[in-house]
């Protein structure tokens, strides 16, 4: 009988402080992703360049603000981003 | 009748409140100075304990402490510096606004239009570099003369906390002026944050976990330097790590005390002493004879020395604080004589559309960018993450009990230590000397796969050869001290050479020049 009510309070006392830390825990983590942005606030990574007909076989384009070169030749049209994937320095078409 | 009705009058409500009114002044004096001035030594021990300011310091200070040649004051000198840092930073606050239209304008306004904004401005930045320099040369005082060891490894872990916090305070200060330099060097920093994409994209992992990507929008707020960056890092730089550090700044006094005060050898001789303030007390052995000890509680553990008696210990008011005063004055007169010299750069209006070339950190990241270029995880992650770590760690592998306090205090530390500057020096040089004449994998193999270039660059090449001398030279002394000296000693020369090499001998597209003279004009 009185074990029984010893280990109910010892399961209490370990228990509250358990809740404790561990709303605590989960209280911390939702503030932690507070500050990760979910609304990336910058332009649409989809740009209006023009028609394709605008750039011909053999035309090259830059688009310094938006930092992309467009350019045709036989095998297409292409668009390459000018910010370098290394350390997001601008490169230079010629 | 009337003569007794007079000796027993009591004082009416309004004379008691004029007779403490004309007492105002005195009553007010004896609340604020609790126990006349210190001139008696119990009087200048009282000031010390009963102040919340003073009392961080304990009541005598050893002698040992004013050895200049022991601590150099770098601690102190530090903590001046953040002090110095906080009060400028402040009033910068008054003027500066954080906002893309703003920020730069109010940069220009402190620096042409308000007055003494310049020399304000000036100090911030002047004392940015020298809180940096003097930390970091604390902290190499603290390993050469041991003190990390038992009981202040806990310590050691604290100090390399706030030297974390103070590179984060000036990596995040630096984008605030918004010019050009801060702009292209925070697009380096964060690509660096982002540079774990390297891996999981060479794994094929980016669309499940984009590690990188997750710590690049933690500090940027977006993809991209913009407003949300530039809020982010006013917040942080004025706001959050302030408070980290000055919450760390009083656990690592708290703990200097706890400690036992400083480490100081065992053994101290006269001549050690010589040129340390001396007071009538000195020769005491503070006293465990006659202070009486109270039966608190009992703890396991060691704690100050309760039995041994202290001797050589002097009154910390004012001997202390003169010590420390001079330091806070000196360092104050060092950064103003500076911002009158040489003025904070302000570069044009930050242009994303224009790279700065070269776009370089400041110095004590420009050791990381030189080894940035093969991989931006390698140089700007793993490398100083395993740094940093390593040195965090030294306390707990590194457990000799040697003597603590002495710089040097044995011929086999000074012999390590020596002859591993010559061969980290070697090593170092060696490496930039062949990479600059002879490129390095992308050069010879332009296909190769980048997961090799991440593994095989001059930094991992580098950090191995390190790590391969000390493990050697902790197999063959035998001592943990010696090994971890070894290590050390590398991480300093490989430090000091890398970041004289990019400051003076990189130039546009992170070329070799000899001197920035030679720099081509653009
Ligand atoms: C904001 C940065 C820091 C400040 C303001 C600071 C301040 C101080 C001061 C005033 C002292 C007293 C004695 C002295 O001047 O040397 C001290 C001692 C100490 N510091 Fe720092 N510290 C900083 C960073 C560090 C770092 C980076 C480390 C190491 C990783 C470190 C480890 C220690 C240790 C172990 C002691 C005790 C030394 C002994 O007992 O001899 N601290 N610190």
């Amino acid at each position: 009988m009185d074990e029984k009510k010893d280990s109910r309070r010892d399961f209490i006392t370990k228990f509250a402080p358990a809740t404790f830390w561990g709303s605590l825990a989960v209280w911390g983590g939702s503030l932690l992703k507070f500050t990760m942005p979910t609304l990336l606030p910058q332009e649409s990574k989809k740009i209006k360049l023009g028609m394709p007909s605008d750039f011909p076989n053999g035309t090259t384009k830059i688009f310094e603000k938006e930092r992309v070169v467009l350019f045709s030749d036989n095998d297409g049209l292409f668009a390459i981003s000018t910010t370098c994937t290394h350390l997001g320095c601008v490169v230079k078409w010629t | 009748m009337s003569n007794t009705e007079e000796k027993n009058k009591v004082p009416s409500g309004l004379e008691i409140f004029l007779t403490n009114l004309k007492h105002l002044p005195q009553s007010f004096k004896d609340a604020t100075v609790r126990h006349g001035p210190p001139s008696s030594n119990r009087a200048a021990s009282q000031s010390v304990f009963s102040n919340l300011f003073l009392h961080i310091h304990s009541v005598r200070t050893h002698r040992y402490n004013f050895k200049k040649t022991f601590t150099m004051g770098l601690g102190v000198a530090s903590a001046a510096s953040f002090i110095i840092l906080a009060i400028t930073g402040i009033l910068l606050m008054i003027y500066y606004k954080p906002s893309l239209a703003e920020a730069y304008n109010s940069i220009k306004d402190i620096h042409f239009a308000v007055p003494g904004g310049r020399l304000i401005r000036n100090i911030h930045r002047w004392g940015a570099h020298i809180m940096v320099a003097g930390v970091f040369l604390h902290m190499v005082r603290v390993f050469m003369t041991g003190s990390y060891r038992h009981p202040r490894q806990f310590n050691w872990v604290v100090g390399m906390i706030l030297f974390a916090v103070t590179l984060g305070l000036s990596f995040t200060g630096y984008l605030l002026p918004w010019d050009q330099l801060a702009y292209w060097a925070t697009t380096i920093g964060a690509q660096i944050a982002g540079s774990p994409v390297e891996v999981t994209d060479a794994l094929g992992i980016t669309e499940i976990i984009d590690i990188g990507g997750m710590q690049m929008r933690l500090l940027l707020g977006a993809d991209i330097v913009g407003e949300e960056a530039l809020v982010r890092f006013y917040f942080l730089h004025c706001i959050f790590l302030p408070l980290i550090l000055v919450t760390f700044l009083g656990v690592h006094f708290w703990r200097i005390r706890k400690d036992g005060g400083m480490s100081r050898p065992s053994v101290i001789t006269k001549e050690m002493l010589a040129g340390t303030p001396i007071d009538e007390n000195a020769e005491m052995a503070f006293p465990t004879k006659n202070k009486t000890y109270g039966l608190m509680c009992l703890v396991k553990g060691e704690s100050n020395n309760v039995k041994n008696s202290v001797k050589n210990t002097v009154q910390s008011w004012p001997n202390l604080f003169n010590y420390e005063m001079a330091i806070f004055i000196l360092v104050l007169a060092i950064m103003i004589v500076l911002s009158y010299v040489s003025d904070a750069p302000l570069k044009e209006a930050a242009n994303p559309a224009v790279p700065e070339n070269p776009a370089k950190a400041p110095w004590y990241f420009l050791g990381l960018q030189e080894l940035v270029p093969y991989s931006a995880f390698m140089g700007g992650v793993a490398i100083p993450g395993l740094a940093v770590l390593g040195l965090m760690l030294i306390p707990f592998l590194d457990k000799t009990r040697n003597e603590s306090g002495l710089w040097f205090p044995d011929k086999n530390e000074k012999s390590v230590f020596k002859s591993t500057v010559i061969f980290s020096s070697i090593v170092i040089l060696a490496t930039l000397i062949f990479t600059v004449n002879f490129g390095w994998l992308r050069n010879w193999f332009p296909q190769i796969p980048q997961l090799i270039i991440v593994l095989i660059n001059p930094g991992t090449l580098i950090t191995t050869l390190f790590v391969w001398w000390s493990i050697r030279i902790l197999k063959n002394s035998g001592s943990t001290r010696l090994g971890a000296m070894a290590i050390f000693t590398c991480f300093l020369v490989g430090f000091v050479i890398l970041t004289y090499f990019a400051y003076q001998h990189r130039g546009p597209n992170w070329d070799f020049y000899w001197w920035p003279s030679l720099w081509p004009t653009h």
